[in-house]
């Protein structure tokens, strides 16, 4: 298994040195007109389409329950070279159209590269969009970034808070933001429970704080009742709480979510750390691309006896003794 | 007054002179008499004068007028002449014919009563014979003159008797032919060779007579039966007088003549045109193309159809398998007679539903048990035909809306197919090269026409028809995307399988020996007895016979056929060898040097791997297909039934890239491995790694689908990887899989 893994693991990444756009669609088109009668590439195609599916199924499983050797089984030797990290955090950078095979193996092959170089690059991609639109004073960080115009810092929206309502009030106001004012500063003016506004100027710690108040608090707290948590104190939402939410005059609890969504992706670009850990299931389905095929693995983390039994009566030989 | 009547009197005269004067045709040659002068008086000569000239003149007016009457008289008189010469003609024909048909029925008949007599005789005296306990073989002589009255009856429709025919064959033609009496045969083959020849020209000209015949095709039937014993003896007879002079015999009377009419009978233009008139083009186009609500349904209006045409089922039935056996008899001439084949018998709409299947079943289990020659036929036609086959397809048969091509490989699938519908027919396609050959040629056809791919990925598929100059779409025929499935159906795959495991399990017994300590022995078993189970997907693929596998104790070992060897040596019962025998369709002891045998057939190897690889084009075309489909059903079935992961994985490894993780390795495989290369769609060639790769992936991706992670974690399926592959090795060089891939260069 772990050699199946590694090999599998390299001849797609060589394959993707050699030929990056291969899971594109846009190579076909290019060859189209030059051989219409050869499926040589089509069918390289799928073989290199089927390859990543077995990886990425084996490595959703790994990360579902690690199996052998967990501690480099997935990483691959070059990518943790200091060359390739260089073109992996270059690569963002440039305007071409055409990916380059260091963002393709990001893409096709995320896992083959290490967490914290991952980590580093995402790190990297937001902050030069998060500067380039919030501005920056610090001239260290925008050279790191690649950035030598100097910008200075935007004023950002202003939203006011009551200290008693943080949801409320900050739904209210920023639920109309638009994408870009979202990406931009949000500079927190809090009104105490006296209705006076509090003294103090946000440059990042005001709003770092109404993020960790209102997720720690109030979302993710399990007796406000929009997430649960399962048996290992894993939080996912509460499948119940359109009854306790949906009630007239107040705000819906799709939109409810809808927000916090916002604000976890806010809490991303900013990098705040908040407290709460997802179950895993839950995780697996924000990726975006769900793979349906691992529904039943995946209730495992939801509710392991439901699923031991059901695993029971998928092998279970019915007997036609009287019970 | 009196010169008035004077000259109505001259009038009438010469009207009547004029009738008699016309009379024939010679009289209208003559010229028409002068009138002659007038004698009158002297002495009235100058009183008359003025009147003289007034006659003379009304004379010469009256003339006038007769001589015109004349010519129309004549004309209306040649008229009437030409009439009844017509008349008179005709009449001396109608009656010469009559004199003739008359004298020829009372000879015909002469002839009939003859015949019928002579027989009668000859009846009477081998009851009188047979009674005493003899059998009475006419003489040669007599036989040959009473055959040549009886051809010449049969050409005649009106006079034809089946009957007479009947009696005829039994009482003279069979005991003539009939191989009872070797000195008859002798007698015959001693006879001049323009009398021999003379004889079987006149026996090869009856079956064409009987076809002919509508009114009662009943005793045709029988008498092609009768024939059939007579022109296709048993063994017994053979070992009786001796093979050469029966064979001079037969060899004599299969002139190209004879067998060109027995396939003629199955000449459909005659067939077509009748279904065409009594389902019109359109409604036969229907129910050909479309679904249709019942497809035994369709049969039997088809049958109905086909019958009435031919009138009679037994008669259908014994010229087919006359045909049959004449071509398994007479195999050295068949390259002849190919053509034949595939143009008459092959081409007949859904042809295996038409002939009854109980008598297609004993004569086509006797042929291939006995010499194999029909698959033997079939599959020369095929060579021979195939690219006619793929021209016919887009030909649009005008008479029938259907080109011909799709039916033609309709009948060969459904023959085919036919071979699975038992136990028995299974054992003896095992013992057969020529099947799994017919199997790659269909294969291939199948795998490289884009419309037939459709069918299989349960699209439908599209049939192009050229009208003309211009091509047009059509449905797919229905029935024969049925019959096409049949093709990859499951039960033919793991017929596929189940000739070639076996071997491989004896391969793996011998060469398991080398190794004698208990560690390495463990270890392959720990590796590959670790159990699956898929009780879920047992239901879609309806594996007969394969119960054991899915329960907990199935294992890989039992996949790959390594339990035998370990449970021999443990528990040492025959049991559980009968047990992974019975998973392949092999159950008993009797089977188990089959497969023995199958290897050492050089052209076994060669063809699994060729096999193998129409099988992986079926798999590629599986992202399309869908997921009832073939393709889908396939990889299933090598994910689900086969040991298909850890072999070609091991394989894998073993092959390509020496040890299990050196990097080195891999980047040596991949530098041989490039989109731009290695890939032949068209022709079918894959290289070998990409062919491996490609299947394993294919199949580990379906297969981790339906492993849950107790499997994988708990019980540790995947634990194949620390196999100590030195010891797999030796099952890996030997299994047929292992080498799935190379090809056969002259495919």
């Amino acid at each position: 298994m772990v050699s199946l893994i590694r090999i599998f693991n390299k001849l797609l990444f060589e394959v993707l040195m050699v030929e990056p756009n291969i899971l594109s669609e846009q190579i076909l088109t290019e060859r189209e007109f030059s051989s219409k009668q050869d499926h040589s590439l089509e069918i390289f195609r799928g073989l290199a389409k089927n390859v990543q599916n077995v990886l990425s199924e084996l490595h959703t499983r790994w990360s579902r329950k690690p199996f052998f050797n967990p501690r480099d089984l997935w990483i691959i030797s070059e990518t943790e070279k200091s060359s390739f990290r260089k073109e992996l955090l270059a690569s963002g950078r440039s305007n071409s159209d055409k990916m380059n095979y260091t963002e393709c193996i990001l893409r096709v092959l995320p896992w083959s590269i290490p967490l914290q170089d991952r980590l580093k690059y995402f790190r990297n991609e937001i902050d030069r969009e998060r500067v380039q639109i919030q501005g920056s004073n610090d001239t260290n960080l925008m050279s790191g970034l690649g950035i030598f115009e100097s910008q200075f810092r935007s004023k950002g929206t202003i939203v006011t808070i009551h200290r008693d309502r943080l949801l409320h009030d900050a739904m209210q106001q920023m639920m109309k933001f638009s994408r870009l004012q979202w990406k931009d500063r949000i500079v927190i003016r809090y009104i105490d429970s006296f209705g006076n506004e509090e003294k103090g100027i946000d440059v990042g710690g005001l709003f770092k704080d109404f993020v960790t108040d209102l997720t720690s608090n109030i979302i993710f707290n399990a007796s406000f009742g929009l997430f649960v948590h399962s048996e290992d104190y894993l939080i996912f939402p509460n499948p119940f709480s359109h009854k306790l939410f949906n009630s007239p005059g107040r705000y819906e609890v799709d939109d409810i979510y809808c927000f916090i969504g916002k604000v976890l992706g806010k809490a991303l670009y900013e990098n705040i750390t908040i407290s709460p850990q997802f179950a895993y299931f839950f995780l697996a389905f924000m990726n975006g691309r769900y793979n349906f095929m691992n529904l039943i693995s995946d209730f495992r983390t939801l509710d392991p006896e439901l699923y031991k039994n059901l695993m029971f009566l998928k092998t279970y030989e019915v007997s036609h003794s009287p019970m | 007054m009196n010169s008035k009547s004077k000259d109505r009197g001259r009038i009438d005269s010469a009207s009547s002179f004029s009738s008699k004067m016309f009379s024939t045709e010679k009289d209208l040659r003559k010229a028409v008499p002068k009138k002659l002068p007038s004698k009158a008086t002297p002495s009235r000569a100058q009183s008359k004068s003025e009147t003289k000239d007034e006659v003379n003149k009304d004379e010469l007016v009256q003339l006038e007028i007769s001589k015109n009457d004349v010519v129309i008289r004549a004309k209306v008189e040649r008229e009437e002449r030409k009439v009844r010469k017509e008349q008179f003609i005709s009449a001396l024909r109608i009656q010469a014919w009559w004199r003739g048909r008359h004298c020829y029925k009372i000879f015909i008949q002469g002839v009939l009563e003859n015949l019928k007599k002579r027989v009668s005789d000859v009846g009477q005296i081998s009851m009188l014979m047979k009674s005493k306990g003899l059998t009475f073989v006419p003489p040669f002589a007599v036989t040959q003159e009473l055959l040549t009255l009886m051809v010449y009856l049969l050409k005649q429709k009106k006079f034809r008797s089946l009957e007479l025919l009947h009696d005829f064959s039994q009482l003279l033609l069979l005991p003539q032919l009939g191989l009872n009496s070797q000195d008859n045969l002798l007698f015959l083959i001693n006879r001049k060779s323009e009398d021999r020849s003379r004889f079987v020209y006149f026996i090869s000209k009856l079956p064409l007579y009987i076809c002919e015949q509508e009114m009662n095709s009943e005793i045709g039937g029988t008498f092609l039966g009768l024939m059939r014993n007579a022109l296709v003896p048993s063994n017994s007879v053979f070992e009786q007088n001796g093979i050469q002079i029966v064979r001079r015999i037969r060899d004599e009377i299969l002139s190209p003549s004879f067998l060109k009419q027995l396939l003629d009978i199955f000449k459909f233009d005659l067939l077509y045109k009748k279904l065409l008139r009594i389902t019109s083009a359109e409604d036969f186009q229907n129910t050909f193309g479309k679904t249709p609500v019942s497809a035994d349904g369709i049969f039997r209006k088809f049958k109905s159809v086909f019958y009435d045409s031919l009138r009679n089922q037994s008669l259908l039935n014994n010229t087919f398998l006359l045909t049959l056996d004449l071509i398994s008899q007479y195999y050295s001439q068949i390259t002849e007679y190919s053509q034949f084949l595939f143009e008459t018998i092959l081409s007949v709409p859904l042809l295996p539903f038409i002939i009854d299947s109980r008598l297609l079943e004993e004569n086509l289990m006797h042929l291939t048990t006995d010499n194999q020659y029909f698959l033997k036929a079939l599959y020369s036609v095929l060579e021979k035909n195939i690219s006619i086959i793929d021209e016919l397809m887009i030909i649009n048969d005008s008479s029938l809306n259907i080109p011909k091509g799709y039916i033609i490989i309709g009948n060969v699938l459904s023959m085919i197919s036919f071979y699975f519908e038992s136990d028995t027919r299974k054992t003896e396609l095992q013992k057969n090269p020529y099947f799994f050959q017919i199997y790659l040629k269909l294969s291939k056809f199948i795998l490289i026409d884009y419309p037939l791919i459709g069918v299989l990925q349960g699209s439908g598929g599209i049939a192009w028809q050229r009208v003309g100059s211009t091509f047009s779409a059509a449905g797919f025929p229905f029935l024969v995307s049925i019959q096409i499935l049949q093709l990859y159906d499951t039960q033919v795959l793991q017929f596929i399988f189940s000739t070639f495991f076996p071997g491989a399990v004896k391969a793996v017994e011998s060469g398991l020996d080398q190794y004698e300590t208990n560690s390495d022995r463990e270890e392959i078993r720990n590796a590959l007895t670790n159990s699956t189970s898929f009780s879920m997907i047992k239901s879609q693929l309806d594996v007969s016979n394969s119960s054991n596998i899915w329960s907990q104790t199935s294992s890989w070992a039992l996949r790959l056929g390594l339990v035998p060897k370990f449970n021999l040596a443990v528990s040492g019962t025959q049991k559980s060898e009968s047990s992974w025998l019975s998973y392949f369709g092999l159950g008993g002891s009797k089977s188990t040097t089959r497969p023995q045998q199958l290897l050492e057939n050089p052209v076994f190897p060669d063809m699994m791997d060729n096999i193998l690889n129409h099988l992986i084009l079926l798999a590629l075309h599986a992202a399309n297909a869908k997921l009832d489909s073939i393709p889908w059903k396939w990889i299933s079935f090598l994910a689900f039934s086969l040991p298909t992961v850890p072999t070609l994985w091991l394989n894998f490894q073993q092959k390509f890239l020496k040890s299990s993780s050196s990097s080195n390795n891999v980047s040596k495989f991949l530098s041989q491995f490039h989109p731009d290369r290695h890939f032949f769609v068209s022709d079918l060639r894959f290289q070998q790694p990409f062919s491996v790769l490609y299947t394993l992936i294919v199949v580990l991706r379906i297969y981790l689908i339906a492993l849950d992670d107790f499997e994988m974690f708990e019980k540790q399926v995947f634990n194949f990887a620390y196999v100590d592959y030195s010891t797999v090795n030796f099952f890996i060089e030997t299994y047929s899989i292992a080498s799935i891939g190379f090809f056969d260069p002259n495919f």
